[in-house]
């Protein structure tokens, strides 16, 4: 997100070395945007699936030809493609969890985490409005911070239809925010 | 959808938003074209970026970095062994330096300084008598070369019985002088003395004793014995020398018999 191009092309070559610290590198610049991106598509388990993300991507970097900006395309459609996968997984059987292994939130702020469940329930209630397309733009814009060359490299839509769908999206979010006025909050 | 992914209805919806208000408002900098898309894109961010994901352990063995491990609890029992060693500690520590400081000052009572000369460390106690003298014996064979002031000890059957050479060896001579049995009285006391003085003692010559038995009152075996003793050249040289050999013996050799 914060991260220079300068120091993701470095930790990149570090990595392609076989240095650990250029995949650390990489994993701190880029590990929240993918959790947060995997989050948002509503996977069952982010944090795990992120994981998976990054273990994939380390282990075929020697595929990989590009520069930083390039790696986050390609980061990011590995993380699309295992969000799609799961998606999948989770059509296919229904998953049960028992109470057990629900997960411990002991020791958090209560009127914090009620407070940011509150904005989750409201951001996803705003998104869920947009067509899947808007919503994927928007989400790998803002949540991925992708540019839209980035954003339509991983849709593998061309650039002026990615345009055109955050246009579309941000308007639909603008008249979904309108109609929410009304409805007390 | 289109060839570009586009739906269906979307060429239907309004543009609200040209490709520049657009670009503004998800770059974080579209609050003054619209407010509320902009503080609910920043909710977004918020909702789903603000947690890093945790490290599993097939991905920090990738990026050498250590799976979160919870820390060890300190026992009790663990912390309270750990303080009571330290004190011990310190407290042989001290005890160790206090004694050592005391034995090279010789303060020590004569057997604790005896014991710890044994050491090395400081001299023995003065005035034992053939104690000492015993000690100079041994030491000459136990001594190692770091140990100080003691050199080639001669044994009370004068052969050398240590290899360990000092120029402070003094002691060790004046030791091996008041062993030698080849001598014995105002002789022996002298040799003693000029060895323990480095020669400057300048003894008399040893006492003339005449002895005059006489039987007198016509009492058959009553003597009476009369003995002069000149009391000139009785060693009075410096027996109590630095080095750490016997000297103590030596010294009370020297005032003679």
């Amino acid at each position: 997100m914060s991260t220079s191009r300068g120091s993701l092309d470095r930790a990149l070559d570090q990595a392609r070395a076989g240095d650990p610290r250029g995949f650390d590198a990489l994993f701190r610049a880029t590990g929240a945007a993918v959790a947060g991106y995997l989050r948002a598509r509503g996977v069952r388990d982010p944090e795990g699936l992120a994981n998976d993300v990054f273990v994939r991507a380390f282990r075929t970097l020697d595929t990989f030809e590009g520069d930083g900006e390039r790696f986050r395309s390609w980061l990011f459609t590995i993380a699309h493609n295992a969000a799609i996968d799961d998606a999948r997984r989770r059509r296919r059987r229904v998953v049960e969890v028992s109470f057990e292994a629900a997960p411990d939130r002991a020791g958090g702020d209560v009127e914090v985490d009620a407070a940011a469940h509150l904005a989750h329930e409201r951001v996803a209630v705003l998104l869920s409005v947009l067509s899947p397309d808007q919503r994927e733009v928007l989400l790998l814009r803002v949540v991925a911070d992708l540019s839209v060359e980035e954003t339509a490299a991983v849709l593998g839509k061309g650039y002026e239809a990615v345009k055109a769908l955050q246009r579309r999206g941000l308007a639909s979010l603008r008249r979904a925010l309108s109609s929410e006025e009304g409805v007390p909050q | 959808m289109s060839a570009d992914g586009v739906h269906g209805n979307e060429m239907d919806e309004p543009h609200d938003f040209d490709d520049a208000a657009a670009d503004a408002l998800i770059g974080g900098a579209g609050a003054d074209i619209d407010r509320r898309v902009a503080e609910t894109l920043g909710e977004m961010r918020a909702a789903y970026v603000s947690t890093p994901p945790a490290v599993g352990a097939t991905l920090a063995a990738l990026i050498g970095a250590a799976p979160p491990v919870a820390p060890r609890a300190v026992r009790r029992s663990e912390r309270v062994r750990s303080s009571v060693l330290a004190k011990v500690g310190a407290a042989a520590a001290a005890v160790v330096a206090a004694t050592g400081g005391l034995a090279v000052a010789g303060a020590l009572p004569a057997p604790v300084q005896d014991a710890v000369s044994h050491l090395g460390v400081g001299s023995p106690a003065h005035g034992s008598g053939d104690k000492d003298v015993k000690h100079g014996d041994t030491n000459g064979d136990d001594r190692t070369p770091t140990s100080h002031g003691k050199g080639s000890t001669t044994s009370a059957a004068g052969s050398e019985t240590s290899t360990t050479t000092h120029k402070d060896n003094h002691g060790g001579d004046v030791s091996g002088v008041a062993h030698d049995p080849t001598l014995e009285g105002c002789a022996h006391g002298q040799a003693v003395a000029a060895v323990a003085s480095g020669g400057k003692s300048q003894g008399k010559s040893c006492p003339t004793t005449t002895t005059t038995v006489a039987s007198g009152n016509g009492q058959p075996g009553a003597t009476t014995t009369t003995t002069t003793v000149d009391h000139g050249g009785h060693g009075q040289g410096n027996g109590s020398n630095n080095g750490k050999g016997n000297s103590g013996g030596a010294q009370s050799h020297g005032k003679g018999h």
